[in-house]
């Protein structure tokens, strides 16, 4: 290694982990520490976009979420996460909401138990980037897994307790998630916080499995199960509908080279089955600061669906994102949404995603 | 009895730094640690933090440095197979996604990993093999100690 490639490297690796310009040498449980109670660590993510002729809409500037994160271990085995985000509305108002309040006790790799608001295990995308536009690729999130006051189909928040783990033997690392939580509201929008509408619970299982002959590979499936209470005065509907969500995805990262490809199907059964579907496809290559990317969306919700909005549609997304900065991401994509008996719209997004 | 045993002290670690190479990365972790040795494919758990209790069932401590060194690039290569750039966001994932609360410690030197591991059952760090010493222990990777011909972390092996 040459004199050029040390200072090269020197450069990069003082850019290792965030912080570390306030690398702690002090050891654990020093005096100090335990004396002024936790650490609480707070991260912000938030975004500014330009959507041109979004969905038909006229061109604008569009403030993302404000993404204020918290972290604080109580102990070696336990520590709380809490996530608070300000959002603002199509009515351009702005709403706070607690997106995500855990305390963890994780005693092994094995086995660890969660409790609280959490992203629900889903499949990938959704307890791996979320909020902060800034950790994903592209400039929003797909389709099928928009929140569920955007015309979301899935619960991507779950209230209740959650159980994981992870085991590695030599061939593979196999993972779990297990979830016993509140069950969704009477729409989709109504997410059961503090008052959940049955006494049975919602359940939710996530395999896993990465093996290590190919690193960056993960596979996995899920099941969720519920009961979607009767609807009421202000949401007529007649009788309870049992939902059962599988989904599968498959997600290869390594070296630059991200590719994420989900499916979901969501069945509703009143006893009257109506099948919906969610899937996307992405992929991506790192060189340096630019990372060129393309994404297909699909999202076909069952005529006559009791509980979603109806929706058809296939969305194409290229785009182009550059890390400007430790911290900066600059992204322009090109859309064209191909809704089902309708026009094709074409629109176009940039987005400045930063954390801080 | 005393000077017996410090003389073979001394006589072991000179026969050690005799049989390691200058570059060579050594994993380190406390003396009295009761694992001495690793896979690949563990440490690469283990330093990614995806495995975050040793077989012993304690938390393990990561500590990584930041003093610039070739020995920080070949960690970056070998173990995260990563770049640095492409480390900072994988830390932060980690914490989102509620894994970790924090990004692990990082030290400025081989010498302040070698005091902190040789203080701490639960911490592992590396250094260069050169500055091995008794205070600490090299873990084996894939039955290989730092100097052996194919140790994974070697400056001339090949990923």
């Amino acid at each position: 290694m040459g004199a050029g490639s040390g200072v090269r490297a020197a450069f990069l690796i003082a850019l290792l982990v965030p912080g570390f310009a306030h690398a702690q040498t002090q050891p654990e449980g020093s005096p100090v520490a335990e004396s002024s109670g936790p650490r609480l660590t707070i991260r912000g993510f938030s975004n500014v976009d330009y959507a041109v002729h979004d969905e038909g809409r006229p061109d604008t500037f569009a403030l993302g979420q404000f993404d204020m994160f918290m972290t604080s271990a109580l102990s070696d085995k336990v520590s709380v996460l809490a996530e608070v985000v300000f959002e603002f509305g199509e009515d351009n108002a702005a709403v706070l909401d607690v997106e995500r309040v855990q305390i963890k006790y994780a005693p092994s790799d094995l086995f660890t138990i969660s409790a609280g608001r959490m992203h629900t295990p889903l499949g990938f995308w959704n307890q791996t980037f979320h909020h902060g536009a800034w950790f994903q690729t592209t400039a929003d999130r797909p389709q099928m897994y928009l929140f569920e006051d955007d015309g979301g189909i899935l619960p991507v928040h779950e209230i209740g307790v959650e159980v994981a783990g992870r085991w590695s033997p030599r061939v593979a690392t196999f993972k779990y998630n297990l979830s016993v939580v509140n069950g969704r509201g009477r729409i989709p929008d109504e997410v059961t916080n503090v008052q959940d509408l049955a006494d049975g619970k919602a359940v939710n299982v996530l395999l896993g499995v990465a093996p290590e002959s190919v690193r960056g590979l993960e596979l996995g499936v899920n099941a969720y199960f519920d009961t979607i209470p009767p609807g009421s005065d202000l949401f007529p509907r007649v009788g309870e509908i049992k939902e059962r969500i599988l989904g599968a995805y498959l997600v290869y990262r390594n070296r630059g080279v991200e590719v994420l490809a989900e499916a979901s199907r969501v069945r509703h059964r009143t006893p009257e089955v109506f099948d919906t579907w969610g899937a996307y496809a992405q992929g991506s290559v790192k060189r340096g600061r630019f990372t060129p990317y393309y994404r297909f969306d699909w999202v076909k919700v069952a005529e006559g669906d009791p509980f979603l909005s109806p929706k058809n549609l296939g969305l194409h997304t290229v785009g182009l994102r550059v890390d400007a900065g430790s911290w900066v991401a600059l992204k322009a994509e090109y859309r064209l949404a191909r809704p089902a008996g309708e026009p094709d719209v074409h629109a176009a997004r940039l987005q400045a995603a930063f954390a801080f | 009895m005393r000077a017996t045993r410090m003389t073979a002290l001394i006589a072991g670690a000179v026969a050690f730094l005799g049989t390691a190479h200058a570059g060579d990365v050594a994993i380190i972790v406390h003396r009295n640690h009761p694992q001495s040795e690793v896979s690949m494919a563990e440490l690469g758990r283990i330093f990614r933090l995806d495995q975050q209790h040793w077989k012993s069932g304690d938390k393990v401590d990561l500590i990584l440095q930041v003093s610039g060194s070739a020995k920080d690039e070949l960690i970056l290569d070998r173990v995260y197979r990563m770049k640095a750039e492409d480390l900072r966001p994988f830390w932060l994932g980690k914490v989102f996604r509620g894994e970790l609360t924090a990004p692990p410690r990082t030290f400025a030197s081989d010498s302040s990993v070698r005091q902190f591991v040789s203080q701490s059952l639960k911490a592992v760090g590396y250094i260069d093999s050169v500055l091995l010493d008794d205070s600490v222990k090299a873990l084996r990777i894939d039955g290989k100690r730092p100097g052996e011909p194919g140790y994974p972390l070697a400056r001339a092996a090949s990923p």
